[in-house]
């Protein structure tokens, strides 16, 4: 049975009113000191502190800057991840050739690369692409390896029967297609694992919301650092509706 | 009359296992036949079928053609038990999936396609994707793929064990009717017998390990209304008492 809240109206009243409880809460944690004094952004403060953001030309430079980096570092990851997960699954020579690489590879956090970014990169856009695209690489690669190796098998001796050989024509006619759910899946995971190395990566110095937040924090300008975690939420949000609406259109052929 | 297909000697033993699935088996399938394989659960009969197939190698035995494989042509089709379309193409599509392992001329392909499809009286649903389909229309879309390629033989295993029986009664017919009109050979795998005596005109029964032919018998009955004719029940008892 489905209840009144599961739908409709009477639900976004239930949202707006968790959001407004929230907003209170957090005022009268403020108001009433229950952190540190001076360390609790104003609530009601956060549009002016926006709009400061915007008419000074900070936000949306720092925006597109992070913008920069976010799409070559999320495409980069995405491709390679895709393309040494698919190759990993599908040749088992090389699967097993890299086995014990990957596995000492891949507990190393994203952001300990910081250091050779740096280093390779100086304080650059290609440097923050580099950390960002670890993170995503393996959420790619892993979902990629997964799903290829859970294609049914079944589907290999259609092929079979049906006169389709080769590596490249198997992989695009049967591979991709059968993994795509999961694959799919592996890309959106990306494109929100490349928003939590971003803010991150950005440290390094390069020009960018986050970097903003962190120039903003080290004056005591809380409510701009709001501002800034504010539009990282909406450009995540943002992106992830336009991934997912590719997404549905090309997975349109799955029972719903 | 010649066969079309010959098995010889085919010896076929799995991975791990004692005894093989099949020794020195043999048989031969006539142009344009309709025989059904019979046999109990894991005697041997989709291992036979694939071998057949080309889809599982033999340790040893032939399975050759009489004939040359002509352009646009694949001389074997299989239609598999589960149906087996690719999920994520149309009806149409799964179709055609079977024809770009040759190279035909894209209006040759299509023409194909249209053919195929209004003989198993698919035409109103080509784009439809295998979900939207019911159990019966997925086998007939499997048999449509396979006469796509224009086959000689036509092997079948199980295929309508997994439909209703109301169903099964319909594709039954439909198939007898496909056979006449494509004048393929058609090896038709059941584990029913009243199946396999009412469609085929010759009904070969499997049973042991290695697998053997304990019975190979020609069906005289004529082949529309069988069930109602003398001596199909003595037919399908007869077939029984073999196994
Ligand atoms: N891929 C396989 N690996 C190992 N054993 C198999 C495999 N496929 C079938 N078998 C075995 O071979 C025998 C024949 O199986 P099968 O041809 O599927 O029987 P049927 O179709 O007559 O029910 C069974 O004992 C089965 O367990
Ligand atoms: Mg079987």
């Amino acid at each position: 049975m489905s209840t009144a809240l599961s739908s409709g109206p009477r639900r976004a009243l239930a949202g707006a009113a968790g959001l407004v409880a929230f907003v209170l809460l957090w005022k009268a944690a403020g108001t009433f000191g229950w952190v540190n004094p001076g360390t609790m952004p104003d609530p009601f403060a956060v549009p002016a502190a926006a709009w400061d953001e915007i008419a000074s030309g900070r936000l949306l430079p720092a925006v597109g800057s992070s913008m920069v980096h976010y799409v070559w570092g999320l495409a980069l990851g995405s491709v390679l991840g895709v393309a040494v997960g698919l190759a990993a699954a599908t040749m088992p020579r090389l699967d097993a050739a890299h086995a014990w690489l990957a596995r000492i590879l891949r507990p190393i956090p994203p952001l300990a690369w910081v250091v050779f970014a740096i280093a390779w990169f100086k304080v650059s856009h290609a440097g923050a692409a580099f950390v960002i695209s670890i993170g995503v690489f393996w959420v790619n690669y892993f979902a990629t390896y997964a799903a290829v190796r859970n294609v049914d098998p079944r589907f290999y001796e259609l092929a079979r029967a049906f006169g389709h050989g080769g590596y490249f024509k198997l992989n695009r006619s049967v591979t991709l297609p059968a993994a795509s759910p999961g694959i799919l899946s592996g890309l959106r995971t990306g494109v929100g694992q490349a928003w939590m190395t971003l803010i991150a990566a950005e440290l390094l110095g390069v020009p960018g919301m986050g970097q903003e937040m962190n120039a903003a924090a080290g004056v005591g300008a809380y409510e701009a650092v709001v501002v800034y975690m504010l539009a990282i939420s909406l450009v995540y949000t943002l992106s992830d509706a336009v991934f997912s609406f590719f997404e549905e259109r090309i997975l349109s052929w799955r029972p719903s | 009359m010649a066969p079309v297909l010959t098995a010889k000697n085919l010896t076929l033993r799995f991975p791990g296992a004692e005894t093989p699935t099949l020794r020195d088996f043999s048989i031969e399938i006539e142009r344009g036949a309709f025989v059904a394989l019979v046999g109990g659960s894991g005697v041997g009969k989709s291992t036979l079928l694939r071998a057949i197939a080309g889809l599982l190698d033999p340790e040893s035995g032939t399975v050759a053609l009489s004939s040359p494989e002509r352009a646009g042509q694949r001389r074997r089709a299989i239609v598999f038990q589960d149906g087996r379309l690719l999920p994520w193409r149309s009806l149409a599509a799964n179709v055609e999936y079977g024809l770009e392992g040759l190279s035909l001329p894209a209006a040759e392909r299509r023409a194909r396609i249209d053919e195929v499809l209004s003989l198993t009286r698919l035409d109103h649903l080509a784009d439809r994707y295998p979900h939207q389909l019911s159990g019966g229309q997925v086998q007939r879309a499997g048999i449509a793929r396979a006469l796509a390629v224009r086959p000689d033989v036509l092997l079948m295993d199980e295929p309508f064990s997994a439909v209703d029986a109301l169903t099964r009664g319909a594709l039954q017919d439909e198939l007898l009717r496909i056979w006449e009109a494509s004048g393929a050979a058609i090896l038709f795998v059941t584990h029913d017998i009243a199946e396999a005596a009412l469609m085929s005109q010759r009904v070969v029964v499997l049973a042991g390990q290695p697998a053997s032919i304990v019975r190979d018998t020609a069906v005289t009955l004529p082949l529309h209304e069988r069930r109602a004719r003398p001596g199909f029940a003595e037919l399908v008892e007869d077939i029984q008492g073999a196994l």
